[in-house]
């Protein structure tokens, strides 16, 4: 799942370009997804996993890092198995 | 957890303040008049509706850190009576780290009771926004005109608005109206037929026209379009005098072209400043007589000191601003200022997407004065002539 959350990062946000961010990096503090690239992940992650992301989960929390979107995920996918 | 609600009164000096910081990148209090401004346009609009506010982000413990303006408006969709929100000032103070809050308030816009939600000033960053959460570019009425009525002034301007260049356009400027003069004359043969005007005979210059005059040509002139405004002559009469009091580009110029009978053929209403780009807030007529009515709009124009004429395209007239050898753009990377569209009915924003809407800059944001160098007050110099950006719809840093 991380592998495939980097990749939609690094083509969508970085244009396929270099960047060296760690799993638990902040995609805010690095500069990567704005405010305004969220909703586009967000998106993404409705489409590819069949789930739907209410509006007060739009959180750092959730969203801010290739690890938080992974637990995030994995959490929203056992409520919905 | 975060939280949106709507705009209140006692929001109004927080979020006055908030825009200074966002968009003129100031610390401090409001001046009483900006805040006047907020409380005018959002709360003493006469389509002021509870149920389509503006949308304030706050996050609990912390002051408010996000707006969305929103300003209702009364519009009919093949003849039946929607609700419009037309968008303008989303901002965020990114120094308060809020969580996606420019997202959000988009999403609880999209989410509100209106049919249409629409703006004529969305920049990059906010066209970007808008289109993630589902809306899309009105992409005929993000195409601008412009007319050039001085070729040499015009040619001068254009250098004017690179700084290094200035001080050539100055010392060049008596060359270019001496040129200007004789194209004018008739005196420099093919580019002279070239920027002719050719005044519609038989007709007669309504100035300074009635709100009533002018509202009668709204509603009889405006062509029958799927979508378009409804105006009491309350709205109407509001509308027009707070365009009035933008000066961002002169003084509003007004004006109805009869037959000498007193038929009404057309309107305009234009901003002008001598030696500038007049910018056109809107135009119509008797769908034979638009050439007649844009030449007597150039034609004062001209008269008046202006360099050239610009506006929105109004598709339905784009061959006839195509004939009088008009130039068509697309807003560019700066200031990149697009109109965006969102609707739940499907049929409503194809109606817009094949220019069957009448809406001109009067019925979008563009005329509201937020963009006026006048809030400028103590703002660092120049400031208050930056491009567009910053001015309409969001200036978002990092959001």
């Amino acid at each position: 799942m991380n592998q495939q959350l980097r990749k939609f990062i690094v083509e969508n946000y970085l244009f396929g370009g270099e960047c060296e961010f760690s799993d638990d990096d902040s995609l805010q503090d690095r500069g990567i997804i704005d405010s305004t690239g969220v909703l586009e992940l967000v998106a993404f992650l409705e489409e590819s996993y069949r789930i739907e992301v209410a509006d007060d989960e739009l959180l750092p929390e959730n969203l801010d890092s290739i690890n938080r979107l992974s637990c995030f995920l994995e959490r929203k996918l056992r409520v919905a198995a | 957890m975060s939280s949106i609600r709507e705009f209140r009164r006692e929001d109004v000096a927080n979020v006055a303040a908030l825009w200074l910081k966002v968009f003129r990148r100031r610390d401090g209090p409001a001046p009483k008049h900006l805040q006047d401004y907020f409380r005018n346009v959002f709360f003493d609009s006469p389509w002021r509706d509870p149920e389509l506010p503006s949308l304030v982000y706050q996050e609990p413990g912390k002051g408010v850190a996000g707006f969305l303006g929103v300003i209702p408006r009364a519009m009919s969709f093949h003849g039946a009576p929607i609700r419009a929100a037309v968008c303008t000032q989303l901002m965020v103070d990114e120094s308060a780290r809020p969580s996606y809050a420019a997202a959000k308030l988009v999403k609880a816009l999209f989410a509100g009771a209106q049919d249409l939600s629409f703006s004529d000033g969305a920049n990059g960053v906010s066209e970007k926004l808008w289109h993630s959460a589902g809306g899309s570019v009105a992409l005929l009425y993000s195409l601008r005109w412009t007319q050039v009525l001085r070729p040499a002034e015009y040619a001068l301007h254009q250098l004017r608005r690179r700084e290094p260049l200035q001080r050539l356009a100055r010392a060049l400027l008596p060359g270019a109206r001496a040129i200007d003069a004789a194209v004018a004359r008739g005196a420099l043969g093919v580019l002279s037929r070239k920027y002719r005007l050719r005044q519609p005979p038989g007709t007669v210059v309504e100035h300074a026209p009635s709100d009533e005059t002018l509202l009668s040509c709204v509603r009889q002139l405006c062509g029958r379009r799927a979508l378009q405004p409804q105006y009491s002559l309350e709205s109407f009469g509001w509308l027009v005098s707070r365009a009035g009091d933008k000066k961002l580009h002169g003084d509003l110029r007004k004006g109805v072209v009869r037959r000498l009978g007193g038929e009404i053929l057309g309107w305009y209403l234009y901003y002008l400043q001598p030696g500038e780009v007049a910018q056109v807030l809107q135009f119509g007529g008797q769908p034979g007589a638009i050439h007649g009515v844009l030449d007597t709009l150039a034609g004062d124009a001209l008269r008046q000191g202006a360099v050239a004429l610009a506006g929105q395209v109004e598709p339905r007239f784009a061959v006839e601003l195509a004939d009088r050898g008009c130039n068509f753009a697309l807003p560019g990377k700066t200031p990149g200022i697009w109109a965006v569209a969102h609707s739940k009915n499907a049929a409503l924003l194809d109606a817009i997407h094949r220019g069957d809407a009448f809406l001109t800059r009067l019925e979008g944001e563009w005329w509201a004065r937020f963009s006026d160098p006048l809030w400028s007050e103590g703002a660092p110099r120049g400031s208050e002539h930056l491009p567009s950006v910053g001015q309409f719809f969001p200036r978002t840093d990092r959001i």
